[in-house]
């Protein structure tokens, strides 16, 4: 019993010692940064970070109104020069662990992703699930704009990505995708897009999370409209498709069919054409109608195959169009063919990975086959009768 | 001090424990050849189970004697001391590596500010006192702490799972054979080879009879538990990712979270993970006082643990301070070092009982 109970005073004398470690730091002396920002400028060829933070003690959905978000700029030869030289001017210890947002000013990417990258990864603070958007223009400017919703912006943003698997035509990674795939030679890939416009029937600009920006060979390439945003989350991997949901308005006949549409299945396989390899993808997707701009009686099974049909090959149509697109005018694989064909065909890859970029996938036939099944037609039949 | 006699199932959940202290840290294997680690990953597995076997004949020739005492018997005192002698530098080598990958690992992820020697004092301090404490208590806290582990694992893997989109082991046998064979080394070098110190617990079991099949179903589990965090790893991070990743696994545990808020449980298996390791140091601890206790001929070893974990620190201190040196160990020394204690004496110890009894049938 007395050993019992010199241990357990052992052991509450022990939890004293967490008070030791010089990685202790008090709640009431940090700020949480939510959003940072990248930006480079070319002419004093200098870093400007900046961030957006919320003192730790005052995150609380009572006390944000009360504190609002605090909002600093600093600028350095390196990102990690300039996100110390913030420190003259922040009050609190600048914690990172909750940043959830790395926005990337249009001057930092095209010039290189490379330490920008690097920097993220290399901290121990920063999360590799955090979201790295690219911002078209200033980031910093983007920064300072008020949320629309009187939100704050870091929450606004989430909402933003969240909502992306609702429409479908943006498409945001994570930093840990993006350092993943942004060295690799053969592919490009497409992040997240932030804009700043006048919505409609509003006096002030606002932030708009739309489209793609292409990243190849380490550098922000090109813009992607958001169409053809829609198209990679449909073509790229599953995480994209799995729960993305996007309207269609679909022409059939003489009428519109407007369509919510998800992607069942999707599967991709090496076909020959002439003499050339290629790439057949065939995509299960299922719809349900929304609405009808004319009278068109679904409950006849002969229309509702009909719809399907037009469906199919409407989407089929699309997609052709983006891949032509992303084939031909960006010259960049951002659908990751080259990994489908390392991966499943590897004695074929070693043949044409020399030439992948320059004459292989700018050429390369590619098939997309749609089949679209609308298993629910909604809760009206024929408004007015059949 | 507890001196019972364990059973061979504790002796399995020991020997999985100090198998797979930190075996998943740094997935040095992996990097080499990627796709293909499997193979190696296998290959040295199924060395492992053919060394064990070895190992356990040897004992059952000297049922009542601990490898050492064995050593000595077959070898001559001289040259049996100097081959123990040999065996506790081993033993020091591995010791360092688990104190320093702990304490790397903590200062890189977790306490960038505390010092690490202090991190490994604070750990040697724990195992010396564990290993005093003797072989049955360790088993039991080994015990005890296993069932926490598959669970946390379990869980955290399945959510891992969710984010592998491919199989991250296509495309198969792209690499030739001698790297595949290389990296096999370094998989049986880190972390498989180390189970040649378990030889010297074999004779603290209560039935030898079944210490093959404990210590062969531990060594598929720890085998099984590498190839799982492998694949979900590389799987969840890519392979560039993976490649550029310090810790890689730990990196994966990273990105899991329940819901959209309920984030760092990490923290979960960063736990049990140092606890795996501390089994690992105080093992090696253990049978190393007992080797120093077989070379004076000392009975009683009480007071060989203190000097013994002090040693350890001291050269921990002193060695692989730049971490890309302890990497450097893992991939160019270790796989070549572990050859002659884990694969060379055993197999001249089963060549001299041979010879002995094939001279005794000769005489009769």
């Amino acid at each position: 019993m007395r050993t019992i109970k010199r241990g357990v005073l052992l052991l509450l004398l022990s939890a004293m010692l967490a008070g030791c470690s010089s990685d202790i730091r008090e709640i009431s002396d940090i700020a949480l940064v939510m959003l940072t920002a990248i930006d480079y400028d070319e002419q004093k060829q200098l870093y400007v970070f900046t961030v957006n933070c919320l003192e730790a003690s005052t995150n609380t959905a009572g006390n944000t109104a009360r504190k609002p978000e605090w909002i600093a700029s600093a600028s350095g030869p390196s990102v990690f020069e300039a996100a110390r030289n913030l420190r003259s001017r922040a009050g609190k210890v600048l914690i990172w662990q909750h940043d959830k947002f790395f926005l990337i000013g249009e001057s930092a990417a095209r010039r290189s992703f490379y330490e920008v990258v690097d920097f993220l990864t290399r901290s121990r603070d920063i999360r590799l699930s955090s979201f790295l958007i690219v911002a078209q223009g200033n980031a910093s400017e983007l920064m300072r704009t008020r949320a629309e919703t009187g939100d704050l912006l870091s929450n606004e943003m989430l909402g933003k990505v969240k909502n992306e698997q609702l429409w479908g035509k943006s498409l945001t990674l994570a930093v840990k995708d993006i350092v993943n795939e942004y060295t690799n030679p053969y592919r490009g890939i497409v992040t997240g897009k932030l804009s700043k416009a006048k919505p409609m029937g509003g006096n002030r600009e606002v932030l708009f999370l739309s489209g793609g920006s292409v990243i190849q060979q380490g550098r922000l390439k090109e813009w992607l409209s958001g169409d053809d945003t829609l198209s990679i989350h449909i073509l790229v991997n599953k995480k994209y498709w799995k729960a993305l949901e996007f309207a269609e308005y679909v022409p059939f006949n003489d009428r519109r069919v407007a369509l919510r549409m998800r992607v069942g299945k999707r599967s991709m396989s090496l076909v020959r054409a002439e003499g050339k390899p290629g790439i057949a993808i065939r995509i299960e997707m299922s719809g349900s109608i929304t609405s009808i701009d004319k009278k068109l009686n679904l409950a006849d099974p002969a229309t509702l195959h009909g719809v399907e049909e037009a469906a199919s090959r409407y989407m089929e149509q699309r997609l052709k169009v983006s891949l032509n697109r992303f084939q031909r005018e960006l010259k960049s694989d951002i659908i990751g063919f080259s990994d489908y064909l390392r991966q499943h065909h590897p004695y074929e890859w070693k043949r044409i990975s020399k030439t992948w970029v320059t004459d292989v996938y700018p050429t390369m036939p590619i098939r997309v086959r749609v089949d679209v099944a609308i298993p629910t037609i909604g809760m009206s039949e024929v408004i007015g009768g059949p | 001090m507890n001196n019972d006699k364990i059973t061979p199932f504790q002796l399995g959940c020991l020997c999985f424990a100090f198998m797979s202290g930190f075996s998943t840290l740094y997935l040095l294997e992996a990097k080499l050849i990627l796709h293909d680690v499997w193979i190696a990953d296998i290959t040295a597995m199924l060395a492992t189970i053919v060394l064990l076997k070895l190992l356990v004949y040897i004992q059952h020739q000297f049922p009542t004697k601990n490898l050492s005492d064995i050593i000595v018997t077959l070898l001559g005192k001289w040259l049996g001391k100097s081959v123990l002698c040999f065996y506790l530098i081993g033993m020091t080598g591995l010791g360092i590596l688990s104190l320093r990958s702990i304490s790397l690992f903590y200062t890189t992820a977790i306490l960038p500010n505390t010092s690490p020697n202090l991190i490994m004092l604070l750990v040697i301090l724990v195992t010396t006192y564990a290993a005093y404490l003797g072989l049955s208590t360790i088993s039991r806290a080994t015990l005890m702490i296993l069932p926490f582990f598959t669970v946390a694992m379990l869980v955290i893997c399945a959510f891992i799972f969710q984010d592998v989109e491919r199989n991250p082991f296509l495309p198969q046998f792209q690499h030739p054979v001698p790297l595949i064979a290389y990296s096999a080394l370094v998989s049986f070098g880190f972390p498989f080879g180390k189970t040649a110190v378990f030889c010297f617990l074999f004779s603290e079991t209560t039935n030898q009879k079944k210490l093959s099949k404990s210590c062969n179903i531990a060594t598929v589990f720890s085998c099984a538990y590498l190839l799982i965090s492998t694949y979900l790893a590389f799987g969840c991070l890519g392979e560039n990712m993976f490649k550029t990743s310090s810790f890689p696994f730990f990196s994966a545990i990273q990105l899991v979270k329940f819901g959209e808020y309920i984030e760092r449980i990490e923290i979960i298996i960063i736990g049990i993970w140092t606890i795996l390791t501390l089994f690992e140091i105080i093992i090696v601890q253990y049978a190393f006082v007992k080797i120093v206790g077989r070379l004076f001929t000392v009975k009683n070893l009480s007071s060989f643990y203190l000097p013994v974990g002090a040693i350890f620190f001291a050269v921990a201190a002193t060695s692989f301070i730049n971490p890309a040196k302890l990497v450097a160990y893992d991939l160019t020394i270790l796989p070549f070092a572990i050859i002659v204690p884990s694969i060379l004496i055993p197999l001249c110890l089963i060549c001299i009982i041979w010879f002995r009894k094939l001279g005794t049938k000769t005489t009769t």
